[in-house]
């Protein structure tokens, strides 16, 4: 049988490399990186015609699914996300993975005519008004 | 600025950057930093840089003093004065600077611009190339 000799030092030291990985874990951005992002989007209101403004550099138009589920409008896809194994990385700031974001709008959305474009990485979703008058905000007085 | 630029053989990747409408918005409008990757093979450097907005005739790259420089220019004039709904976008021009000091061949740059990315491939100068030295 061998005798195990307890060594504090080496304990210490084990523990102090547990705590380097785990911080190490959070604060290197390959881990901290979340498994879908949200893309940054703008949002302007141009003559009654409400246009969505989302940044999708670097990402294939084939690969964005836009939906309209009622009033809400849906942009998912995947940045995909060039691997090599020759090539070694300094920096990483762009973020990639999967993505999605949905945007509902407080009015009824003509979904017909939602239109999208994209070009130079930003697309851009026109949403217009539907004709159909919203039902009237009613007020109900307190007796 | 226009006589270290000269020293660039390849015009297409390397544009002089003269016109006085960048010189003005350097004072006027906003700039903020693209994101970008940078990544080295054992030939060159690669740079990505995200300019979502920049359209082709709008990038400026050059490479002055042993620093590289890269431009983008963004129209969003016609957002002006309009209804805003949602802001989180960091509207501005880019601009972002590396030194690269001579460790580059200047010669060798090429540049593409695809879908609001910027990639660049910096050749290595020679000098800093890995070199495998057999044992005989």
């Amino acid at each position: 049988m061998r005798t195990l000799i307890y060594n504090p030092v080496k304990e210490m030291l084990r523990m102090s490399n547990a705590i380097a990985d785990s911080l190490e874990k959070e604060f290197n951005p390959a881990f901290s990186k979340p498994a879908c992002f949200s893309p940054r989007t703008d949002i302007v209101e141009i003559d009654g015609v409400v246009n969505i403004l989302t940044e999708l550099p670097g990402i294939k138009k084939e690969d964005i699914k836009l939906t309209v589920v009622e009033n809400t409008i849906s942009v998912e896809g995947e940045k995909k996300l060039a691997n090599d194994d020759n090539i070694r990385y300094f920096v990483n700031e762009r973020i990639s993975g999967n993505f999605k974001r949905s945007f509902k709008m407080p009015f009824e959305v003509d979904r017909n005519g939602v239109e999208a474009s994209f070009n130079d990485g930003i697309l851009t979703v026109t949403v217009k008004k539907a004709e159909k008058e919203p039902e009237a905000n009613k007020q109900i007085e307190v007796k | 600025m226009a006589k270290d630029i000269n020293k660039t053989a390849n015009e297409d990747a390397i544009v002089k950057v003269s016109e006085d409408s960048w010189k003005e918005a350097f004072d006027r409008e906003n700039w903020v930093l693209p994101e970008v990757n940078l990544m080295e093979d054992d030939e060159a450097f690669f740079v990505i840089a995200s300019m979502p907005g920049v359209s082709k005739d709008d990038v400026r790259i050059k490479i002055e003093d042993g620093n590289l420089v890269l431009m983008g220019r963004i129209d969003r004039s016609k957002f002006e004065g309009k209804k805003i709904l949602l802001k989180e976008i960091n509207t501005g021009n880019f601009y972002r600077k590396f030194k690269v000091a001579d460790s580059i061949d200047t010669q060798n740059v090429e540049a593409s611009f695809k879908d609001g990315e910027l990639i660049l491939k910096l050749a290595k100068h020679e000098r800093i190339k890995p070199k495998t030295i057999e044992i005989k």
